[in-house]
């Protein structure tokens, strides 16, 4: 974790969802373009597929500025496989409702270790 | 691992103090790794519990979140393009403090505002402001909790880690390391005690020969002192001297045979 | 002076306001909105839409349906009924539909400077931009590479480019986005308000009054967006359109901070007086001001040889794909509780 990222440093939130919810976290204040003009957020609308998702959450994860990952649910499930094997503890992964798609806490990573634990 | 594992030692009073010294650490380590495991499962649990009574609440915030953004487009028309055009430069951050629970590091994220960034930020003037304003405090409210939930998250894994690990040691150490120090420790003491049963066998053996030759001596003894009775007294006293050297060249020897 | 004669009216322009007669018969009736809000999913609408004017515009979309499609393909027919009405007008008639589309080309040239100035590629921005407020040149604006060049290439030429003049372009840098798109506004609602009163006759009457309103709603919007923001009492002032019921206290609204200094200067004016005395934590201005435009566009059909019920019609056919967009948000989003918020056209 401490060679991930200093301590005290100040870090982004990201986001990959649809343009509702990049929306509502950038009227926040999250949105950000780094040096290099990379954003650290992703519209995925139907002219984004899953290799996209998958390169760009690749390029969150590697990001040292980077400390928290918002996804919404339906991104989450296009890279499911790449966030059962994530083992990191720093980006944190948080899967999120979208508007248009209800939230199954079933499928969520982190809520499906958690109900192993609590039976 | 067999039951019967030991250390390699020379059986000796001295191994024997360093493996009882040995034991006495292990079991106090071993209750001190129960107890550490006993915390952080504590505090894992009080955890988990957050993280699904948070998660489980999060549908409603956010349905909450996103109405108020369907009511500013519903006033001001479609903000999304403004919005995300507008991205610059992050105004809400998070800062990574740590936590200690029981020795183990828990990173916890803490939320910053950059006021010069949001200053900067999207402003809008014209129609749909008030309800552009709820539905940004709305997000505001939404991140924060999110926020919050990262950092359970971080320690949930962190914490699951370190319970795996200090589990790992207490095992190790009730069913591997004890034991061994154990097994070597009754092993030291039965070697030693078979050592105390072969000299008494041995000092046995040495007093029956020395009684025998004793015997013998006597026999020779009394054999001169009749022959002396005819010749005189004065050479008893040198014969005697070179007896007593002789017995103790017996004893090497009698040493070798046992050995 | 031909225009508003009746005589001369009917001959050029009489059978377009026959045709905008029929549109506005076709908007949706109390008893569709009474159907619709009581709908449990988006397909329900589907089907209740189906039995009215918009008939069968969403066969082609697939389910599960968003608000997004059903706004997307309203606004098709919308721009479909117009530009036929457009395609058959004649002067000043067609120069009058021209000025409706200049508000759309004023907010679709903003999304494109937006994108410049924060070095994007406006290609991907063109999509988004509202198909009212398309002109030929638009697509040049996407290769500019800084407003001046926007401006200097394109938008000088272009049929908006008389309401940059009316700023200082130079000072482009100095203003945000919001700024510029007030102070476009302002020239746009003046130059309208300017034209209608030459056409005079029943157009002025209508028109005036609906466009004096609008400089109002705009006034008094900028006046308490910007309470303790950024905006200079200056700045603010550049951006109140100069006609108006309340251009006599401009002075005034622009020094104001809060709600209680605003409706001591509005005593005079008992319509917003009263209004801002509705205000409360469920009701906004905003949605006071905006059901006032709804009633002075509806008012705008009661009078005959004008131009007030073209203008009229299209306000009111786009607060109908609004209140779409909205049933349609609150029925998906599971918050029927708030779905009669909706403005509505006919009580």
């Amino acid at each position: 974790m401490t060679d991930k990222m200093k301590l005290g440093s100040d870090a982004l939130v990201a986001v990959m969802g649809d343009e509702d919810t990049v929306t509502g976290f950038l009227l926040a204040g999250i949105g950000d373009m780094n040096k290099t003009r990379q954003p650290n957020f992703l519209i995925v609308d139907n002219k984004v597929d899953s290799s996209q998702i998958e390169e760009t959450f690749k390029k969150f994860v590697a990001r040292k500025d980077i400390a928290i990952i918002l996804i919404n649910q339906h991104v989450a499930d296009q890279i499911r496989g790449l966030l059962n094997n994530y083992d990191q503890i720093v980006p944190a992964i948080l899967e999120i409702p979208s508007k248009e798609i209800p939230y199954d806490p079933s499928k969520d990573y982190i809520l499906s270790r958690v109900k192993q634990f609590l039976g | 691992m067999s039951s019967n594992a030991r250390l390699q030692v020379l059986p000796s009073r001295m191994s024997q103090m360093q493996m009882k010294l040995r034991l006495v650490g292990a079991k106090k380590g071993h209750s001190l790794m129960k107890k550490k495991s006993d915390a952080l499962t504590m505090r894992f649990r009080a955890i988990l519990k957050d993280i699904k009574t948070n998660k489980e609440g999060m549908s409603d915030s956010f349905r909450k979140a996103n109405f108020s953004l369907s009511d500013a487009k519903y006033n001001a028309g479609d903000i999304s393009y403004a919005v995300i055009e507008s991205a610059k430069q992050a105004a809400k951050k998070v800062r990574m403090r740590t936590d200690n629970v029981a020795g183990v590091t828990l990173p916890v994220f803490q939320q910053t505002v950059d006021e010069t960034a949001s200053a900067e930020g999207f402003t809008n003037i014209s129609r749909g402001g008030e309800q552009i304003r709820a539905c940004k405090d709305q997000f505001d409210e939404l991140l924060s909790s999110l926020v919050q939930l990262a950092s359970l998250q971080t320690s949930f894994v962190t914490l699951d880690r370190a319970i795996k690990i200090t589990n790992r040691r207490v095992n190790a150490l009730e069913r591997v390391v004890v034991p061994k120090i154990e097994n070597t420790i009754s092993y030291i003491t039965s070697e030693l005690d078979e050592l105390e049963r072969e000299d008494f066998f041995r000092l046995k053996k040495i007093r029956n020969k020395k009684m025998k030759d004793n015997l013998e001596k006597e026999k020779e003894l009394k054999q001169k002192q009749e022959e002396l009775a005819a010749k005189g007294v004065a050479k008893v006293s040198k014969g005697e001297n070179s007896l007593l050297g002789s017995y103790g060249s017996n004893v090497d020897e009698d040493e070798d045979v046992i050995v | 002076m031909t225009h508003g004669n009746p005589l001369f009216y009917n001959i050029n322009d009489g059978g377009l306001e026959a045709q905008v007669h029929g549109y506005r018969a076709g908007l949706l009736t109390q008893h569709d909105y009474n159907n619709l809000t009581e709908c449990d999913n988006l397909d329900d609408m589907k089907m209740h839409l189906s039995s009215t004017d918009y008939s069968n515009f969403l066969q082609n979309e697939p389910s599960p349906l968003n608000s997004g499609v059903i706004t997307e393909k309203a606004t098709e027919k919308l721009v479909r009924e117009f530009n036929e009405l457009r395609f058959h007008a004649v002067e000043p008639l067609s120069t009058f539909l021209d000025f409706i589309t200049y508000e759309y080309m004023i907010g679709n040239v903003l999304k494109l400077i937006t994108a410049v100035r924060n070095g994007r590629g406006a290609l991907e921005l063109m999509y988004k931009c509202h198909p009212l407020g398309m002109f030929e040149t638009i697509g040049a604006l996407t290769a500019a590479q800084s407003i001046d060049d926007m401006y200097e290439i394109v938008l000088a030429d272009s049929p908006i480019g008389k309401f940059f003049t009316r700023t200082d372009k130079r000072d482009f840098d100095d203003h945000s986005t919001e700024e510029i798109r007030g102070m476009l506004y302002k020239n746009y609602l003046e130059t309208f308000y300017d034209f209608v009163q030459n056409l005079g006759g029943v157009t002025a009457e209508i028109m005036g009054e609906i466009l004096e309103f609008e400089a109002d709603r705009a006034v008094l919007t900028i006046t308490r967006q910007s309470f303790g923001g950024k905006t200079t009492k200056d700045r603010r002032k550049m951006l109140y359109p100069n006609f108006g019921e309340l251009a006599d206290i401009h002075d005034q609204l622009s020094d104001a901070e809060d709600d209680t200094y605003l409706a001591n200067e509005l005593k005079p004016y008992p319509l917003y007086s009263e209004m801002l005395r509705q205000v409360s934590k469920q009701v906004s201005l905003e949605s006071l001001l905006k059901k006032r435009a709804v009633e002075l566009n509806k008012n705008a059909f009661h009078q005959s040889f004008g131009y007030g019920l073209f203008y009229a019609f299209v306000k009111l056919r786009e607060q109908e794909i609004s209140n779409l967009m909205w049933i349609a948000e609150c029925i998906k989003q599971d918050q029927k509780h708030r779905v009669q918020e909706y403005i509505n056209i006919y009580e």
